[in-house]
C-alpha cells in the first residue's frame, strides 16, 4: 500500500498540488481523473520520488525516497522512457541488473511476448514507434514485480491488443495484492475495474468516489466526472 | 498587413514582451552587454602595449574559419537538408494560400537574423583583434556581419544542394566529390609553399591572402569584405558583399523560376532541427547517430548502479564514440597542426590553447541524458553511488583525451618528457574539473530553461574555480626556477581537490528530478 499525506507542490508562486491526502490499499486500483492541468502528473511524479514536495508520502510504510520504497515501486511515465541505443531485450537486462534480479529471463520473455515485443527484442529503442516504446516502458516497470504501481496515462499510443493486455495486467496485479494508481483521461477504459476514483481539479481533489457507491447510484464514472468538473457534484460522491 | 508580415512582427513583439515574464533572458542580455563592454574596454586599454601583427594573418585566419564552417554546414546539410523554418511554419504557414515565393523570402529574412546571432561570440574577441591587428569597433561589427553572411550563404547552398540532390545518392556523391576537389586544391595551394619553408606560417599567410582567393565561393567573398575592417579597402568590401548579394539573388531566382517545390525538401530538415532544439531545451546534448550497427548485444556486466557504466560503454560503442569522439579527435588534430607551426615556442601556450578549447568542447557526456529519463531516480541505490557510476565512463574519456591531445603536441614541440607527462596529467585534471562543473551547473542552474544563460554561468563558475589553481601553479613554477611541470602538477592537484569537493556537495543530485 502507499499513502499520501498533506502533499503540497509549488512551482514558484504556482500551486500544482494543494494539500492532497489519500491512500491506496493492497489489492486496490485507484484512478486519478481530471482535466488537463489539474495536477495529476505532478502528484504522480511526487509519489514516484521525482519531485520535491511538502508533506509525506510512504510506500509500504517507508518514505518514498528510501531505497526500500524504490525497490517496491514501479512507474510508467507519461512519455515513453527508452534508451535510443539499447535494444528491447537490453532494456530488460538493464532493469534486471539495476534491481539485482535473479532468474529474470523467463519473466522478461513472458512480458515481451504478452505485449507483442518478442519479435522486436533485437530492435534499438530509437527504431521503435511511440506505441512500442510505451510498451517497453511498461515492461521495464513490471519486470521487478513491484508491489506499488503508478501509471501516468499508460494507454496513450497503445494498440488495442496492448490496451487489452494492460487491463488484464491491472487486474492480475490487484489480485496479487499490489496497489495501483492510474492516471487517465480515457474514462471508459477504467469503467470495469476501478475501486476508487479521485477526481482532481485545480490541484485539489474535487471528489473521491468508491466503485460500489457509483454502481448503486446507477451512474457511470463518465457522468459523475462531468458533473463534478463542469457542474455541481452529484449525490453519492464524496465531494471535497 | 499580410499574414507573413503579421507573423514576423508579432513574433518579434512577443519575444520582447516575453522578457518581462522571463527575467532570465533579460539577465542574459544584460550580462552579454556587460561582457562585450569589458571586452571593448579591455581591448582599447591594451592597444598601446603591443606591436601590430600583419593584418594578412587575420585575413588568412578568417578565410580558413569561414571555409571550415561553410564546408561543415554544407556536408551536414547534404544528409538531412537545411531549413529556414520551424515546425509551426511547416504545420501552419505552409498550409495557407500564401505564395511559396513569399514564404521563401520570409524564411530567408528570418534566417539572416539567425545567422547573425550565430556570430555573436565574435564580439567577445575584440581584445585580441584590436590589440593584435588594430581592428576598430566598426571593424569588429563588419567582421560580425561577414560571419553572418558566410553562414547565410552556406545555408542557402545547403538548401539548394539538398533540393537538387535529395534522394539521389549519385548526385550527393558527385557534390561531395566536387567539394573535396575544391577544398583539396585549395589546401594544396595554401599548404604546399609551407613545406620546406623556414617560416611556414608566413608562407601560408602569403598564399591565403592573394587577390584571386577573394573570388573563392562564400569564404573568399566574405573574408574579402571582412578585410576592409583592417586595411583591405573599399574595393574588397564591394567585391565581397557584391558577390554574396548576387549569389543570394541568383538563389531566389533559381528557386522561383524553376518552380521548385521546396516544401517537401525542408520538411525533414525542419523535423530534425525541431528535435535538436527540443533536445537542447531538455539538456540532452548527446545526439543519436542515424545509422547504428547493433553488433554484439548485452550489457556485459554491472549490478545495481554499476549498470549505468556498462550501459554507457555499450551506448558509446554503438554511437561509435568509445573513449574518443569526433570533437576530441578534431581538437587533437587542430592542436597538433598549431603545435607544428609554433615549434620552439614551448609547451605552455599550446597547453593553454588546449584548455581554452576544452572548456567549450567539453561534452556533458551521457550522464546528463540520464537525468531526462526516470530510471536513474527510481533504481534503489544511494544517489551518490549512482552519480559516481554515471561519471565513470566520462573519466576514462577525459584520460584518453588528455593523452591524445597533449602527447603528440608535446613530441612535435620537442618538450622534455617530464613536461609532457605533467601536461597530460594537468589536462586530465582540467577535464575532471569541467566534468564536475557540469554536475555543479546542473545542481545550481539545472532548473533554468535558458540554456545559453546556464552556459555563461558555467563558464564564469569554471573560470572562478580554476583561477586560484592557475595562480598557485604559476607561483610554484616560478619559485622552482620556472618549472612548467611543477606548475602544471599544482593545477592538477587543485582541480582534483575542487572536483572532489563538488562531487561531495552534489552527491544528492539524483535524489529527485528537480534541482
Amino acid at each position: 500500500m502507499f499513502s499520501v499525506k498533506n502533499v503540497t507542490k509549488k512551482y514558484g508562486k504556482f500551486t500544482a498540488n494543494q494539500d492532497i491526502s489519500f491512500e491506496v490499499r493492497d489489492g486496490e486500483i485507484a484512478v486519478l481523473l481530471g482535466p488537463n492541468g489539474a495536477g495529476k502528473s505532478t502528484i504522480i511524479k511526487s509519489i514516484a520520488g521525482l519531485l520535491r514536495f511538502s508533506g509525506e508520502i510512504t510506500i509500504n510504510g517507508s518514505p518514498n525516497k528510501s531505497l526500500e520504497a524504490k525497490a517496491a515501486l514501479g512507474y510508467v511515465p507519461e512519455m515513453p522512457a527508452v534508451y535510443d541505443l539499447l535494444t528491447v531485450w537490453e532494456h530488460m537486462e538493464f532493469i534486471a541488473r539495476a534491481y539485482k534480479l535473479d532468474s529474470w529471463q523467463q519473466d522478461a520473455e513472458a512480458l515481451l511476448a504478452r505485449f507483442e515485443l518478442w519479435d522486436k527484442k533485437g530492435k534499438l529503442g530509437k527504431e521503435l514507434s511511440k506505441g512500442m516504446q510505451q510498451k517497453v516502458s511498461i515492461c521495464c516497470a513490471l519486470l521487478h514485480r513491484p508491489r506499488v504501481m503508478i501509471f501516468d496515462e499508460p494507454m496513450v499510443g497503445l494498440d488495442p491488443h496492448a490496451i487489452k493486455e494492460l487491463k488484464e495486467v491491472f487486474k492480475e496485479l490487484r489480485a496479487d495484492g499490489a496497489s495501483l494508481l492510474i492516471s487517465t483521461h480515457m474514462l471508459d477504459s477504467v469503467e470495469d475495474y476501478w475501486d476508487v476514483a479521485h477526481i482532481m481539479k485545480d490541484g485539489r481533489f474535487a471528489a473521491t468516489l468508491r466503485s460500489g457507491q457509483v454502481t448503486e447510484a446507477g451512474e457511470t464514472l463518465e457522468e459523475l466526472f462531468f458533473s463534478i468538473t463542469e457542474g455541481q457534484p452529484k449525490e453519492g460522491g464524496d465531494a471535497k | 498587413m499580410t499574414a507573413i508580415t503579421y507573423l514576423f512582427f508579432t513574433t518579434i513583439k512577443n519575444s520582447i514582451k516575453e522578457l518581462r515574464k522571463k527575467p532570465g533572458k533579460l539577465v542574459l542580455l544584460l550580462l552579454v552587454a556587460v561582457l562585450i563592454g569589458f571586452s571593448l574596454v579591455g581591448g582599447n586599454a591594451g592597444a598601446s602595449l603591443n606591436e601590430m601583427r600583419d593584418p594578412r594573418e587575420l585575413e588568412a585566419i578568417l578565410f580558413a574559419f569561414y571555409l571550415v564552417m561553410a564546408v561543415m554546414l554544407i556536408l551536414q546539410g547534404l544528409q538531412s537538408g537545411a531549413t529556414f523554418y520551424t515546425m509551426p511554419d511547416v504545420n501552419l504557414l505552409f498550409q495557407t494560400p500564401v505564395h511559396p515565393t513569399r514564404v521563401l523570402v520570409y524564411g530567408l529574412v528570418r534566417q539572416m537574423g539567425t545567422s547573425l546571432l550565430m556570430g555573436f561570440f565574435l564580439l567577445f574577441q575584440y581584445t585580441t583583434l584590436h590589440v593584435w591587428y588594430g581592428v576598430s569597433i566598426g571593424g569588429l561589427l563588419l567582421i560580425f556581419v561577414t560571419y553572418g553572411v558566410a553562414v547565410f550563404c552556406a545555408q542557402l547552398t545547403t538548401m539548394l544542394l539538398y533540393i537538387f540532390t535529395a534522394g539521389n545518392e549519385k548526385r550527393q556523391k558527385a557534390v561531395k566529390a566536387g567539394i573535396a576537389l575544391l577544398c583539396g586544391g585549395l589546401a594544396a595551394w595554401v599548404l604546399v609553399p609551407a613545406f620546406g619553408s623556414e617560416a611556414p606560417f608566413a608562407a601560408i599567410v602569403n598564399a591565403a591572402s592573394v587577390r584571386p582567393l577573394d573570388l573563392f565561393p562564400i569564404a573568399g567573398w566574405t573574408k574579402a569584405a571582412a578585410a576592409a575592417a583592417f586595411g583591405g579597402g573599399a574595393g574588397k568590401l564591394l567585391i565581397g558583399f557584391g558577390a554574396a548579394a548576387v549569389y543570394c539573388l541568383g538563389f531566389i531566382l533559381l528557386i522561383t523560376r524553376a518552380h521548385v517545390d521546396f516544401y517537401e525538401d525542408v520538411l525533414q530538415a525542419t523535423e530534425v532541427s525541431f528535435n535538436t532544439i527540443a533536445a537542447k531545451k531538455e539538456g540532452r546534448i548527446q545526439t543519436v547517430p542515424t545509422k547504428v550497427k547493433v553488433g554484439k548485444t548485452g550489457l556485459g556486466g554491472g549490478s545495481g548502479s554499476a549498470v549505468f557504466f556498462y550501459k554507457h560503454q555499450l551506448e558509446d560503442r554503438r554511437a561509435k564514440s568509445f573513449l574518443l569522439d569526433g570533437t576530441s579527435l578534431l581538437m587533437a588534430a587542430m592542436i597538433l597542426i598549431v603545435s607544428w607551426f609554433v615549434r620552439g615556442s614551448g609547451l605552455l601556450p599550446i597547453f593553454a590553447l588546449g584548455i581554452y578549447c576544452q572548456i567549450f568542447s567539453t561534452m556533458a557526456g551521457r550522464w546528463i541524458r540520464e537525468l531526462t529519463l526516470p530510471y536513474v531516480y527510481l533504481i534503489p541505490e544511494p544517489p551518490a553511488k549512482k552519480l559516481w557510476m554515471l561519471c565513470r565512463q566520462n573519466l576514462l574519456k577525459v584520460a584518453v583525451d588528455a593523452l591524445i591531445v597533449m602527447l603528440p603536441a608535446g613530441l612535435v614541440l620537442g618538450a622534455p618528457a617530464a613536461e609532457i607527462a605533467a601536461a597530460i596529467a594537468a589536462r586530465a585534471g582540467f577535464g575532471v574539473l569541467f566534468m564536475a562543473g557540469t554536475i555543479l551547473n546542473e545542481r545550481l542552474f539545472g532548473g533554468m530553461t535558458n540554456k545559453i544563460l546556464v552556459m555563461i554561468f558555467y563558464l564564469l563558475v569554471m573560470l572562478t574555480i580554476a583561477a586560484p589553481g592557475i595562480v598557485l601553479g604559476t607561483i610554484v613554477g616560478m619559485t622552482l626556477g620556472g618549472s612548467l611541470a611543477a606548475g602544471l602538477l599544482v593545477t592538477l592537484g587543485w582541480n582534483i581537490l575542487c572536483s572532489a569537493a563538488i562531487m561531495y556537495l552534489c552527491r544528492g543530485l539524483l535524489d529527485n528530478a528537480e534541482t
